[in-house]
């Protein structure tokens, strides 16, 4: 994998296919767990780790899974690292298994771990797979764990467990203020995009613009010269 | 269809990655569970440190057997190192029928043992409102050394179904408390 490749799946990963706030995708998650950033870091970890894990294996055995069963196939392996996570947990982080409750389990459904697997794992390499599951990851867990933080400083006046002041307002706690929190935060990440992409663009365009008059510039002095030449002899 | 050609067919390759998949995964998880299994040492270890904190180890099981009561049954009674009971109960009625498991640390107070720490242990996956019990409502039954009949609203104000079976597990361990006090 070349540089120039890792850095556009690092780009699509975390910023220009966003799961959280640019494909809008794991929503139930997103809106149910959100509550505290304990809780929004551990489900952002437990996708990341199963997105890698599932990717390389579904990537490794892309040429050996037929088309007609891919699905069901994907939802095994899926499974296999989802219940891996659940007992490590369970083992040796009661207080998470508890906390994630139902949606633990729930990730084999996840449309981005599935999403990811139908749509790069089965068509692209071990490696770049691995780097697509790694970078959709880091970008669920960035956008999780923000919502997460404003809903606990809001919602609880904490910050990590630990409380910051007494003012709080009950509604951000709740699913309606999750909803209220994640839409507005879907419009500024993508009012952010889009003008970043927008400026991006006006540099192309000038740069464009001035290296098509430079060429044309050069051109002309060139021709300038000939006539020069001819008139001369 | 001959069995050579079922066996070059693709719904016999089908089959075959699936199972094949399914076979080593299930051997992977196989070797995980054994790896990393909880067992009773731990879970008991756990339901300690949830009431008491870290710190304190358990001294005797004196039983492991379930006792039923009328609203509710005691699971497991445990002697602390600190000579405090600590019981597991489980009450009844709760939302939708369903169930919830409590820690009841009991200390002696005076001549009686009475409750002093209560904590959620566990409860049926149709208890949606637990989030709605807290540590301030569970703290109203500390000091107990007699089944009480509290408002449900008292413990928390919304899942009331919930109070009720908290209520009602932390009553089973009284219950039981009040044979070993009138033991002596």
């Amino acid at each position: 994998m070349t540089g120039s490749k890792f850095k556009e799946i690092a780009k699509n990963g975390i910023l220009v296919n966003n799961p959280t706030f640019r494909l809008v995708l794991g929503t139930c998650p997103t809106l149910a767990i959100s509550s505290s950033v304990f809780n929004s870091l551990g489900m952002g970890l437990a996708v990341t780790f199963i997105l890698i894990c599932s990717n390389i294996i579904i990537s490794a055995l892309r040429k050996v899974i037929p088309n007609e069963v891919r699905i069901p196939a994907f939802i095994l392996i899926i499974a296999t690292f989802v219940t891996v996570v659940r007992m490590f947990l369970y083992r040796y982080v009661p207080s998470l298994y508890k906390s994630l409750g139902v949606f633990l389990p729930l990730i084999v459904v996840n449309c981005i771990i599935l999403g990811r697997a139908e749509s790069f794992a089965s068509k692209n390499p071990v490696l770049d797979s691995a780097a697509d599951g790694l970078f959709t990851g880091i970008g669920f867990t960035l956008a999780i764990t923000l919502i997460g933080i404003v809903r606990e400083v809001l919602g609880a006046g904490a910050f990590l467990g630990y409380k910051l002041w007494d003012f709080s307002i009950d509604y951000f706690g709740n699913t309606a203020g999750a909803f209220l929190v994640y839409g507005l935060m879907i419009a500024g990440f993508n009012a952010l995009y889009e003008k970043f992409e927008n400026n991006r663009k006006r540099r192309n365009y000038i740069e464009e613009m001035r290296a098509s008059s430079l060429a044309i510039e050069a051109g002309e002095t060139k021709a300038t010269e000939k006539v020069e030449e001819k008139k001369e002899a | 269809m001959t069995i050579k050609q079922f066996l070059q067919s693709k719904i016999f390759r089908c089959i075959a990655v699936l199972l094949c998949i399914a076979l080593i995964s299930g051997g992977l998880l196989a070797i995980l569970n054994d790896l990393w299994a909880v067992d009773d040492e731990i879970l008991i270890q756990r339901g300690i440190e949830s009431v008491c904190g870290k710190g304190v180890n358990l001294k005797q099981v004196i039983s492991q057997e379930t006792i039923e009561y009328e609203s509710g049954s005691v699971q497991q009674v445990l002697l602390l190192d600190t000579n405090e009971y600590l019981i597991k109960a489980l009450g009844k009625h709760g939302f939708q029928e369903g169930n919830v498991s409590v820690y009841v640390l009991f200390a002696l107070d005076g001549s009686k043992y009475a409750v002093k720490n209560v904590a959620v242990a566990d409860y049926s996956s149709s208890q949606t409102l637990m989030s709605k019990i807290t540590d301030t409502g569970l703290s109203k039954f500390v000091g107990l050394s007699e089944q009480t009949n509290i408002n449900p609203s008292e413990i928390a104000t919304g899942a009331s179904y919930s109070s009720t079976a908290i209520k009602n597990a932390v009553n089973s361990a009284i219950e039981y408390m009040q044979t070993i006090n009138m033991e002596g």
